[in-house]
C-alpha cells in the first residue's frame, strides 16, 4: 500500500464529519487526519496543529481544504513550502472517497497523480440532476 | 482617497469572510494590505497574494510606503479594499494622515485578558482606546463580521467591555 497520508482541513468540523461520512460508505481507512479551524482561531494555531500531524507521519501528504482563499487553504499553502504535500480545495465526499480508494489500490501512484485524480473526481461529482430538464422545469 | 470602497481590520487578512462576502459587497477590484511585518515576509505575502480570487490584485505595503503614496494622492487607484491586521497599524496609518470615512473591525486576535464584545470579535481596553482615537478623527468605527449582521458602534461594544 502506498504511504500517502490524507489530511482534511476545513472551517469548523466539516472535515471530521466528512471523514466519518466516508467511513460510512467505504469503512475505516488508515492514515486519514482532519483538522478544524475553530471560531476565533488564528492561522498560526492551525499551522501548529497541522505541523504536529505532518511531523508525526513524516511522509507524503495530500491536504484537502474547503474554500480556496480561506484560512485552512492559506495554511495549506504555507505548509506546502516546507513539507512534501500537495493541496486541493473544494473538498467533498466523492473526492475524499475516491482519493482513499485510489491510494489504497495503486501503491505506485505518485502524490501528484493522486492529486490529479482527486481534482478530476471533484469536478465530475458536481452535476445538476433530476427528472425535470433545463430552464422550463 | 475616495477609491477606498471598504476598510477593515481583520487579523486573518484575506480569508473566507473577506473573499466570499466583503469583496463582492464592496465591489472592490484590488486589495491593499498595510502591514509592516507582512511586507518583510515575502513568503507569507505570497500566500495571501495567491489567496485572492482571480482578477483581484493584491498589494502589500508598509505604513511608511503607503503614507508616501497617499500624500501624493496616487496610490489608491481602482476600487480598493483596505486591510489591516491590527488596531495598532490602523491607528498608525490614521495618525500619519490616512483619511477614511469608515473603518470596520471584522476580527481581532483573541489573547488572554480580552473580552468577547461582538459576535466573534474580542477587545481589551488598550485596543478600545486606540479605536476611540481613530473615531475622534471623524472616522466611523464599527464592528461587523459579515454583511448580514447588524453592525455595532464603539458606544455599543463599550457596554460589553466595561
Amino acid at each position: 500500500m502506498s504511504e500517502i497520508n490524507i489530511l482534511v482541513m476545513t472551517h469548523g468540523n466539516a472535515g471530521k464529519a466528512l471523514v466519518e461520512s466516508g467511513a460510512m460508505i467505504i469503512g475505516d481507512s488508515k492514515n486519514i487526519f482532519s483538522l478544524a479551524l475553530e471560531v476565533g482561531m488564528s492561522a498560526d494555531k492551525l499551522v501548529e496543529s497541522a505541523k504536529g500531524i505532518l511531523e508525526q507521519v513524516r511522509g507524503k501528504t495530500l491536504i484537502l481544504t474547503d474554500l480556496y482563499g480561506g484560512t485552512p487553504s492559506n495554511v495549506a499553502m504555507m505548509l506546502s513550502n516546507f513539507y512534501d504535500v500537495h493541496c486541493i480545495s473544494g473538498v467533498n465526499l466523492p473526492m475524499l472517497i475516491e482519493t482513499i480508494m485510489a491510494r489504497d489500490s495503486n501503491s505506485d501512484m505518485s502524490l501528484y497523480q493522486l492529486a490529479e485524480c482527486t481534482c478530476k473526481t471533484g469536478k465530475e461529482s458536481c452535476r445538476i440532476f433530476g427528472f425535470k430538464q433545463g430552464e422550463d422545469a | 482617497m475616495e477609491n477606498i470602497v471598504h476598510a477593515r481590520i481583520d487579523y486573518r487578512l484575506i480569508h473566507g469572510q473577506v473573499i466570499t462576502k466583503w469583496l463582492k459587497v464592496s465591489n472592490a477590484s484590488k486589495i491593499i494590505i498595510i502591514d509592516d511585518a507582512l511586507k518583510k515576509d515575502p513568503f507569507l505575502g505570497m500566500v495571501y497574494t495567491m489567496a485572492a480570487p482571480e482578477g483581484i490584485e493584491v498589494k502589500i505595503v508598509s505604513v511608511d510606503e503607503a503614507q508616501k503614496q497617499w500624500s501624493q494622492n496616487r496610490f489608491f487607484s481602482g476600487k480598493v479594499l483596505l486591510l489591516f491586521k491590527t488596531v495598532d497599524t490602523a491607528l498608525e496609518s490614521v495618525r500619519k494622515g490616512l483619511n477614511l470615512v469608515s473603518l470596520q473591525v471584522g476580527g481581532l486576535e483573541n489573547k488572554p485578558g480580552r473580552k468577547l464584545v461582538h459576535n466573534q470579535i474580542t477587545l481589551d481596553q488598550a485596543d478600545f482606546e486606540k479605536l476611540m482615537e481613530i473615531e475622534d478623527k471623524d472616522i466611523d468605527v464599527y464592528f461587523q463580521t459579515v454583511p448580514e449582521e447588524e453592525p455595532a458602534n464603539l458606544e455599543k461594544v463599550k457596554r460589553k467591555l466595561f
